[in-house]
């Protein structure tokens, strides 16, 4: 336990990024507390300047953007976590089974691959938010379902190297199955670069939602910061805080987890790690 | 014969290059015809990339052979691997060469050593497992084991790893053990020792044991009968007395000749190889071993030699015996 918090904070990157997140949590967490407004309640008060009633104003429909960016952190979390979390696992388990087994399965699987990444991802998820209805669950799954590729090429080119070394050997001789050595030895060992991508993952899901709701489909019963940009966006010339603030908490976000990802790569690829 | 353990008949692995280069075939092992009796030891003794650890990865089901046959105490092994697979993986057993990658860096010895009695269903709890692993542990000279059976295989030093790479093999009291440079990768200092420990628990077992290795003392010490490779195929096959003391097949002679001796006085004719170190591309149509060969002649370039009984179950492939 102590060695692994003496490894983050040996690393510059991750220690930004795990004190980042950590205060993304907070937040989240404590969100009733932290907000001074709730949200979803509309006032008087229309395109308020930020002042010391509304920290970071009101925007056109009187709503205080500092309790809407606080709630919307509730949001974009969700959404990151889990679509990456989706999207870890079927990629991990699609890749490793093509490394493992290769031959027919891993050509097949590869084409499968090809063609997910060669799909604009994003006019995809469009479409089957259209179709679907755009409600968070829908919005999760879909990303998750899109964004696997990139960690199964990972977990494949793991798995493939994986299966050469003697233990694996060593293992299918005394007799373990092959799922067994998918998934006590393949993928436990594979695992380390996958978390680091999956970290980074959650930045994009992250952006993709903020995508969305910009663009009009995101859920529209809850609060989101892609949601709030999209609605500053009409007040541009004379409210610049309502979309300023939703950005800046994008950013923070995005940023907190990318750094946490190239952190943990760092640590673990001790060939790119710099010399301090 | 009746106490046949396992029968390899013209055993091929031939690997084909994609693309353009299809006349450039690798042959890794070309057509070797073997026995194994019960309790026998055969060594085999060929240089690097002569293919005899691809030989033994094919006898343990990890290669597909490309042609010919091995049979199992009378089956053929792809029958047995479709009708029984962990009954063939339970009585073919094979020892790593490199024992720091034997195991899965992320198990404990404990785990290590429990899995293959968990898979093959020997013991009937997890005690009596663990139980039956610390006793093997004691007597392979792993003391105290209770210290060992937690720790982690980076933990464990070379000797001691190989130590429970053999012991593992032997819980699941195989039939034949395929040991592929068990030594190479050791320090000399424990080299005796992890020998001494593999004969005494095959012997006592009974199990056969096929023992691949480059270095002709060891293999010498080891072995009950002994085949030389050469570039994919077994080039003599002998009792240990007539390869090391009467070998007839030049490349034999002139691998003893220049085994290392431990007295500097010790006169020898040692013979001289010429030639590049051999490669198992575009072989043939004559004797392999021509081209560095000190007595080869006309004949040897056209056709490869046939087996020649030399009697007393001693067989060479050469022309000029």
């Amino acid at each position: 336990m102590k060695d692994i918090f003496t490894k983050i904070s040996s690393n510059k990157e991750l220690k930004i990024g795990v004190i980042f997140l950590i205060m993304l949590i907070l937040i989240a967490v404590f969100a009733p507390h932290i907000a001074n407004y709730d949200p979803y309640v509309l006032n008087d008060d229309i395109i308020a300047k930020p002042s010391s009633k509304y920290i970071f104003g009101t925007d056109g429909l009187g709503r205080d953007v500092f309790s809407m960016v606080i709630y919307g952190s509730r949001t974009s979390l969700k959404i990151g976590v889990l679509a990456a979390a989706i999207s870890s696992v079927i990629g991990t388990l699609i890749g490793g089974i093509a490394g493992y087994i290769g031959g027919t399965v891993d050509k097949i699987i590869s084409e499968i691959i090809n063609m997910f990444l060669m799909l604009p991802t994003f006019f995809l998820i469009l479409i089957v938010v259209a179709i679907y209805g755009g409600s968070l669950k829908n919005i999760i799954i879909v990303i998750g379902l899109t964004s696997w590729t990139g960690t199964a090429r990972l977990m494949r080119a793991q798995a493939m190297s994986l299966r050469e070394r003697t233990f694996i050997k060593s293992a299918i001789t005394i007799g373990e199955s092959n799922k067994e050595i998918l998934f006590k030895h393949i993928i436990p060992n594979g695992i380390f670069p996958i978390i680091a991508d999956s970290t980074m993952a959650v930045s994009s899901a992250i952006l993709s939602e903020a995508g969305l709701s910009f663009i009009g489909i995101g859920d529209p019963n809850v609060v989101s910061w892609g949601k709030i940009i999209a609605h500053g966006r009409g007040y541009l010339t004379n409210g610049w805080w309502i979309c300023t603030f939703g950005g800046i908490a994008i950013i923070f976000t995005v940023l907190a987890f990318y750094l946490i990802g190239e952190g943990i790569n760092n640590l673990l690829n001790p060939k790119s790690s710099r010399l301090n | 014969m009746v106490n046949s353990l396992m029968k390899i008949k013209g055993l091929t692995k031939w690997y084909i290059p994609k693309g353009k280069n299809k006349n450039k075939i690798i042959k890794a092992v070309d057509g070797i015809d073997l026995s194994i009796n019960k309790g026998e030891v055969l060594g085999i003794i060929g240089e690097s990339g002569c293919g005899k650890s691809t030989f033994g990865r094919m006898l343990v089901a990890l290669e597909k052979p490309t042609a010919g046959s091995i049979k199992f105490e009378g089956v053929p092994i792809n029958q047995i691997l479709k009708e029984n697979q962990l009954h063939f993986k339970k009585n073919c057993q094979m020892i790593f060469q490199d024992p720091f990658d034997t195991f899965d860096p992320r198990n404990n010895i404990q785990r290590i050593l429990t899995t293959p009695l968990k898979i093959h269903n020997i013991g009937s709890s997890h005690k009596e497992r663990i139980d039956m692993i610390i006793e093997i542990m004691e007597e392979t000279g792993i003391k105290p084991a209770k210290d060992f059976i937690h720790r982690y295989p980076h933990e464990l030093s070379g000797g001691q790893l190989q130590r429970i790479s053999i012991i593992r093999s032997m819980l699941l009291n195989p039939k034949l053990i395929i040991a592929d440079e068990p030594v190479s990768m050791l320090d000399v200092s424990v080299r005796a020792d992890i020998i001494n420990i593999l004969l005494n628990l095959i012997k006592k077992h009974g199990t056969s044991m096929i023992f691949i290795s480059h270095d002709i003392a060891t293999t010498g010490y080891v072995s009950d009968k002994i085949a030389i490779m050469y570039l994919g195929k077994i080039v003599e096959i002998g009792s240990t007395d007539d390869i090391i003391k009467n070998a007839q097949h030049p490349y034999t002679k002139v691998l003893i000749s220049n085994c290392a001796s431990i007295d500097p006085f010790e006169k020898r004719n040692r013979i001289k190889v010429k030639g590049e170190p051999p490669t198992p591309v575009g072989t043939g149509p004559g004797c392999y071993f021509y081209e560095r060969c000190y007595r080869g002649n006309d004949r040897c370039k056209e056709s490869y030699p046939e087996m020649m009984d030399l009697g007393n179950g001693h067989y060479a492939s050469c022309f000029n015996i």
